[in-house]
């Protein structure tokens, strides 16, 4: 462009696309396109002569361009006047057959869509307000539906995965107990030697493997650091069918008693812990102080059982030789046999079960039971997922009964138009589909930009999850997603389009008949129509709105449960020995008493105590035991901790009768016991004593070395809960001193702000082994990230979000109907204004409308929600789902939002002058 | 033959009846500028050309280049004996159902309420 300001005299010619060119030469072969582009080439000159600057000129040059390959023979004009004209030539043709009209003619949805999209330049502000809503809809479904799909409907990613089954250990007949010590007494996981015998009983089986979690302390590389893994047979390996993408999977010589201790590594942890290194294989690697030799590493994308293990590892000789039956900790999985389904070998296994009952006592109380793998997977998603596909499917009606709404009013208006198009013999086909084609017009653009947006939005959405979504790492975005989100845009049009479409189509006609007069005639019919749609939104939002509400105050009851010891000012800090220490009970209690007194010495602490087990601190265990009431001997599953003496007072838990422990009762006194209200009332009932139970004295059984080993209670302490949700667990403690493991949760109670003992904490116990993980945290800190109250927090927050969406839309439609029927009304308004209503009367009308209809949305809402609510119970915490202050709070935020919805169209009656509308009819 | 034309096929027409021996592109899209306001593209007027003159309502001829034209030359066309023919009945058609109504529709709906 420079050049032909620069020099005048040259001729300068814009480079014309040499695409655009092709195409033009091409498009008009035959009819002169040398001439035309040229043509073209004259007129961009004279433009950039005349005005001196070229842009505008450049930009009528592409415009033409664009516009002359537009143009299609066959049709006469510009691209748009012209055709509307020719269309209407050609139905008018058509006007004395009005059948030979039907069908889908391609030509006819071409000038439909080249309509819908001039009718929304028109009115870009309806037409943006309407593609982001269901920009909004259709996205979050797509969304939410990908997710669902991936993790529900995709099989999981092992060799012909719905032959993969776990086997469990039930039990069947404990009696004599109360019925909730019974549930809990229902023990799934299964000891080593149980899992020999199923190996080698069940014919239905082509592998079986047995796994658990372990954490191990990492030593020999850098930091000492605590990684997550498994311990595992070679049958879990040969059952999931994957191969290792390095070296080879565990075989079953590595099950032997005596073989050496193996390792498979992750693919993650082989990149991150040895940069990729081909030279792995046969490493040794240094875990919980036991060397264990490289021998395989997984491909990239193989998980199992969760995606957070970084290690498989062989279990210990003293693991496989394990007879002990009683208890149990490992979960199998088994790969049934081809053409074996899932209840021949349930009944095969069943028979097995009898057999081992008859060949072992303690198998008699047990059955067995056959679990598809796939179910196990996914449960634990399936409540949040399921959630939010009920909110976004809500959204996306409330945008389709808006925008339905919207549309409605837009035909109309609009009627005047169509009626001419019906006079000019469109038919009501026709009509129906140009309304239609609009809509999906409207739909597939916000399709689009839906799309595009859950695209974007898909992983930080699933990495805001807390804890996870079982199988987060194989959802992704395909092609299947593409096709689905057409498809929920389709829905939508059809959603969104046929409403107005069949109102239209009738009311044109009726126009048509009575062309020229100014009232309509579809009038009250459309009105009622809006006013449904506009009831349902309300209805759909009160319902999202109380879901939510019930949400947020399950949180609430969570966060204030009260556990019923102090929390606010206890640290926690886990420690897990490695193996030197293990040799004896004696070196593990050692360290933890001298870790104790140095805790102690440090300024600001004014109480500290172990427990093997503490809330949220880890997992809970429940080892194997049995109780001795008057009615036998019964084999149970409760938590037993190991606690140092001061634990009580540390807790400040009163010892409601008998006594706590002292540190005489060691490895040299009498095997003790204290057990916690619950589990005494429950075990020993006695309703002649004070405190309901007799308790004292009473004895409970546990495994020793040789022979098992009695414990007497000899104190009962005040209940405290171990997590938010559920029922206070039975449980029972022994002191640390007799009852050793080699993991303690140190409790340190402080005077001053927790936070500031942290690194003092750290320092003191690792002073004692540099080679040892400590990360100290607050119990108020652990309590507020763990998973299920993460889980209700997000659920609250993201369905809030589509809440108010869903609420702000709702309020559109309500706004929206009342503005345009007031505008409709404004000849009416006028003549009674003139006639002398007050303005207030008036005003008040429009408001009363409002609220009426936001008040029968309500009834249905509340209908809707007592519907719903039943779904909801199981991600409630202490909230009915029919908890009247959420429902009233929900509605009273309507009402009010409703009003505000309505005075605002109302203003508009204050502006009305009588005279001049009254002129203008 | 049809007598039947389009708007926008009278409209070029009476461009070429006015323009007479410089009608070609350029001056035709200016000449429908000029008097209806209305923005046409090119390719949409030879289109229209190319159709009239395969039915015998227009001629043409290739003239000569200029170096602003990239040195392409121009295509003059010609309205034909029957093209006008075509063009007064059709427009006559038109007038005659135009008649005593045209300036009616100016004021309509006010001049036909009852």
């Amino acid at each position: 462009m420079s050049d032909a300001t620069q020099h005048p005299s040259s001729v300068f010619l814009p480079r014309i696309p040499r695409l655009g060119a092709l195409l033009l030469r091409l498009r008009f072969r035959g009819e002169g396109g040398e001439a035309l582009i040229g043509d073209l080439l004259e007129e961009y000159h004279h433009l950039v002569t005349a005005d001196g600057e070229s842009v505008r000129a450049r930009s009528w040059f592409r415009r033409q361009v664009f516009a002359s390959l537009m143009a299609r023979s066959g049709r006469t004009g510009d691209h748009l006047n012209g055709r509307l004209q020719a269309e209407a030539a050609g139905m008018s043709g058509s006007h004395g057959a009005p059948g030979s009209n039907r069908g889908f003619k391609l030509e006819d949805f071409r000038l439909d869509m080249i309509r819908a999209t001039r009718v929304f330049r028109r009115s870009p502000l309806l037409a943006a307000v309407t593609i982001i809503t269901l920009a909004i809809g259709i996205g979050a479904n797509t969304l939410i539906f990908s997710i669902f799909s991936d993790i529900f409907i995709k099989p999981l990613p092992y060799r012909d995965s719905e032959q993969l089954v776990s086997v469990y250990r039930i039990e069947e007949r404990v009696t004599g107990l109360d019925p909730s010590v019974e549930r809990l007494a229902n023990l799934y996981a299964v000891p080593y030697a149980l899992y020999l015998d199923w190996q080698e009983l069940g014919i239905h089986f082509d592998e079986i493997g047995a796994f658990s979690g372990t954490t191990l302390t990492l030593t020999g590389a850098g930091e000492p650091e605590q990684i997550r893994g498994m311990l595992a047979t070679a049958g879990v390996f040969g059952a999931l069918g994957v191969e290792p993408a390095l070296g080879r999977r565990f075989l079953p010589e590595d099950d032997e008693i005596g073989a050496d201790p193996a390792i498979i590594l992750s693919y993650r942890s082989w990149q991150r812990r040895f940069g990729g290194d081909e030279n792995v294989l046969s490493q040794s690697v240094s875990l919980g102080g036991v060397a264990y030799t490289v021998v395989g590493v997984m491909p990239q994308g193989f998980y199992f059982p969760s995606g957070r293990e970084e290690f498989w590892v062989t279990f210990s000789d003293d693991g496989k030789s394990s007879d002990f039956r009683p208890g149990g900790y490992l979960q199998t999985i088994a790969r049934l046999s081809p053409g074996i389904s899932l209840p021949a070998a349930q009944s095969q296994m069943d028979g097995v079960a009898a057999h081992l009952g008859e060949a072992y006592p303690s198998e008699s109380e047990h059955g067995v039971r056959l679990v598809p793998r796939h179910a196990l997977t996914v449960t634990a998603g399936r409540g949040q997922v399921m959630l939010f596909l009920g909110a976004a499917g809500i959204v996306l009606l409330i945008a389709c009964a808006n925008i339905a709404g919207l549309l409605l009013v837009r035909t109309m208006e609009r009627r005047r138009e169509l009626a001419v198009r019906v006079a000019l013999g469109a038919s009501q086909g026709r009509i129906i589909s140009q309304v239609m084609t609009e809509s999906l017009f409207l739909s597939l653009t916000g399709g689009v930009v839906g799309f595009v947006a859950a695209i974007v939005g898909l992983k930080p959405f699933l990495a805001a999850i807390p804890g996870g979504l079982p199988r987060a790492a194989e959802i992704t975005v395909d092609f299947k997603i593409l096709l689905l989100a057409v498809g929920i845009s389709l829905l939508t049009a059809l959603l969104t389009g046929l409403i107005p479409a069949l109102r239209s189509s009738r009311s044109a006609f009726d126009e048509a008949a009575a062309l020229g007069s100014t009232t309509s005639t579809g009038g009250r019919r459309n009105s009622r129509t809006q006013a449904v749609l506009v009831t349902v939104q309300v209805a759909l939002a009160f319902t999202l709105l109380t879901t939510t509400g019930l949400l947020a105050r399950s949180y609430l009851r969570l966060t204030q449960v009260d556990l019923g010891f102090e929390t606010d000012d206890l640290l926690v800090a886990r420690v897990t020995l490695p193996d030197p220490y293990r040799a004896t009970d004696e070196a593990q209690t050692r360290f933890f008493t001298e870790a104790i007194a140095e805790v102690r010495a440090l300024p600001g602490v004014e109480g500290v105590a172990v427990s093997s087990q503490f809330p949220y601190v880890g997992g809970t265990y429940s080892p194997p035991a049995a109780i001795e009431t008057p009615n036998g001997l019964y084999e149970v599953a409760i938590p037993r901790l190991s606690i140092s003496p001061d634990f009580f007072q540390v807790m400040d838990l009163s010892i409601l009768s008998g006594r706590g422990f002292t540190p005489d009762d060691n490895q040299d006194g009498p095997a003790v016991a204290v057990v916690n209200e619950t589990l005494a009332r429950r075990a020993w009932p006695d309703s002649t004593n004070p405190l309901g139970t007799s308790a004292l004295g009473a004895r409970i059984q546990i495994p020793g070395d040789t022979d098992p080993i009695w414990i007497t209670v000899v104190g009962i302490a005040e209940d405290f809960r171990f997590w938010h949700e559920g029922p206070v667990w039975p449980l029972y403690f022994m002191p640390y001193t007799q009852d050793t493991v080699y993991f303690y949760t140190f409790v340190v109670r402080t005077g001053v702000d927790p936070s500031s003992l942290i690194g003092p904490l750290r320092d003191a116990i690792s002073s004692l082994d540099r080679n040892l993980p400590v990360a100290p945290s607050l119990l108020v800190d652990r309590m507020r990230t763990t998973p299920a109250l993460i889980g209700v927090r997000f659920g609250a927050i993201a369905l809030g979000l589509l809440a108010t969406i869903a609420g702000l839309l709702a309020l559109m439609g309500i706004y929206g109907m009342l503005a345009f029927t007031i505008s409709r009304q404004t000849r009416e308004i006028g003549i009674r204004i003139a006639l002398g209503a007050r303005l207030q009367q008036i005003v008040q009308g429009v408001v009363v409308r409002g609220l009426r209809l936001a008040g029968i949305g309500l009834l249905a809402g509340l209908f809707l929600t007592l519907l719903v609510g039943s779904l909801l119970r199981s991600a409630l915490f202490e909230v009915s789902p029919t908890d009247p202050v959420t429902l009233g709070a929900a509605a009273l935020i309507i009402l009010t939002a409703t009003l505000f919805a309505s005075l605002l169209p109302a203003r508009r009656v204050t502006r009305i002058d009588p005279v001049e509308t009254l002129r203008r009819e | 033959m049809s007598t039947s034309l389009g708007d926008f096929e009278k409209m070029i027409l009476f461009a070429l009846y006015r323009l007479g021996s410089d009608a070609y592109g350029v001056t035709i899209r200016g000449e429908i500028k000029d008097r209806t306001g209305r923005e046409v593209s090119i390719g949409s007027v030879y289109t229209a050309l190319h159709r009239m003159e395969k039915r015998g309502l227009v001629t043409a001829r290739m003239g000569e280049s200029t170096p602003e034209r990239g040195g392409r030359r121009k295509k003059y066309y010609r309205i034909t004996p029957v093209g006008a023919e075509v063009l007064s009945a059709s427009y006559e058609a038109l007038r005659r159902m135009a008649d005593g109504v045209a300036l009616d529709l100016l004021t309509y709906p006010e001049a036909s309420d009852v």
